[in-house]
């Protein structure tokens, strides 16, 4: 198996090297927060909104009768968004869509083969946030 | 029966559907704690995860607020009197128990607090509160019964759909 860390830190530095996911990341004031790329349970407390948060799931062995090193696995991308409509939110998990749909990527030594994006309309987190998703499947190998 | 999905769209499917049903919960429970701004800010849609084949979510109420005093009120205590009920009134035993609950001061020798009742617009000043509670008044579990049917239509259509594919996909290949 691959571990969980190794695979998120492939997935957020993968989204983290496509400048036209980071020039999103701007806040009301206009400042450029192209760090606000990170894993969901992050523990700190100085963030900015908008931000992408990854959700790493389970990883299975994609093909259990062999010795093939090759893994099932599902991750969501969350994007999280406090202007008072939904569209920044989906915008953003449009365009991160349309970079990693059906497409096989290679980041931090980890190959993804076809992911498989499943896109979910924003809804509202609580109040003032908004959240869009789209979960991921891809089989992994590296 | 256990289901084989290997390529895990049933899971993506159930994921998305339980996404679509935690809103549907937060949206009833947002409206049925409309008579608190501080609860119903806090209600949050949490991120549903997948662990050992089984897809779940929750919905959060909890957080910290400020009352018109400037002082911090933990939501989530606020959030679980309002649902339960507290004190003498408390369908379920809280951290106090069931029945009246003390409040002491912790900054100051006295509570001082507008009276109610017999000492209506009169400030009172006292060094213990013999509290009996609020009455409930819940909105998360009625918000989950409102929307039982739609969230058990919704998953089942999803599986429904899932276990038609599967066939139509396993037939077409066995031809």
């Amino acid at each position: 198996m691959i571990p969980n860390n190794t695979v998120q830190a492939a997935i957020i530095s993968f989204l983290k090297s496509k400048a036209t996911i980071t020039a999103l990341l701007v806040d009301n004031a206009g400042v450029a927060h192209p760090e606000e790329i990170r894993e969901v349970e992050w523990q700190g407390d100085t963030f900015s909104y908008p931000n992408i948060r990854i959700d790493l799931g389970t990883q299975t062995d994609a093909i259990a009768e062999n010795n093939c090193e090759v893994f099932n696995i599902g991750f969501s991308i969350l994007i999280f968004s406090e202007l008072y409509s939904s569209k920044e939110a989906n915008v953003m998990a449009g365009v991160i869509a349309n970079i990693i749909n059906k497409k096989s990527i290679t980041s931090g030594g980890v190959h993804f083969v076809r992911v498989i994006c499943t896109l979910v309309p924003a809804i509202r987190r609580d109040e003032r946030t908004w959240r869009s998703e789209l979960i991921c499947r891809s089989s992994i190998h590296i | 029966m256990p289901i084989n999905d290997t390529t895990g769209e049933l899971n993506t499917g159930l994921h998305k559907r339980m996404i679509e049903a935690l809103n549907l919960v937060a949206r009833s429970a947002r409206v049925r704690a409309s008579w608190s701004k501080k609860i119903r800010g806090a209600i949050k849609v949490g991120e549903v995860k997948e662990q050992d084949g089984e897809v779940f979510g929750y919905i959060e109420v909890g957080g910290t607020a400020f009352n018109e005093h400037g002082q911090p009120v933990n939501i989530a205590k606020m959030a679980r009197a309002f649902e339960y009920g507290s004190g003498e009134r408390a369908r379920r035993k809280g951290p106090h128990g069931i029945g009246k609950y003390i409040i002491t001061p912790t900054n100051a020798p006295n509570l001082a607090f507008m009276g109610t009742n017999e000492s209506a617009g009169h400030l009172v000043k006292t060094p213990i509160v013999h509290h009996p509670g609020v009455a409930p008044h819940p909105f998360l579990a009625p918000a989950v019964q409102e929307n039982r049917a739609e969230i058990k239509q919704m998953m089942g259509e999803e599986f429904h759909q899932y276990v038609s594919k599967a066939i139509r996909v396993s037939w077409s290949g066995n031809r």
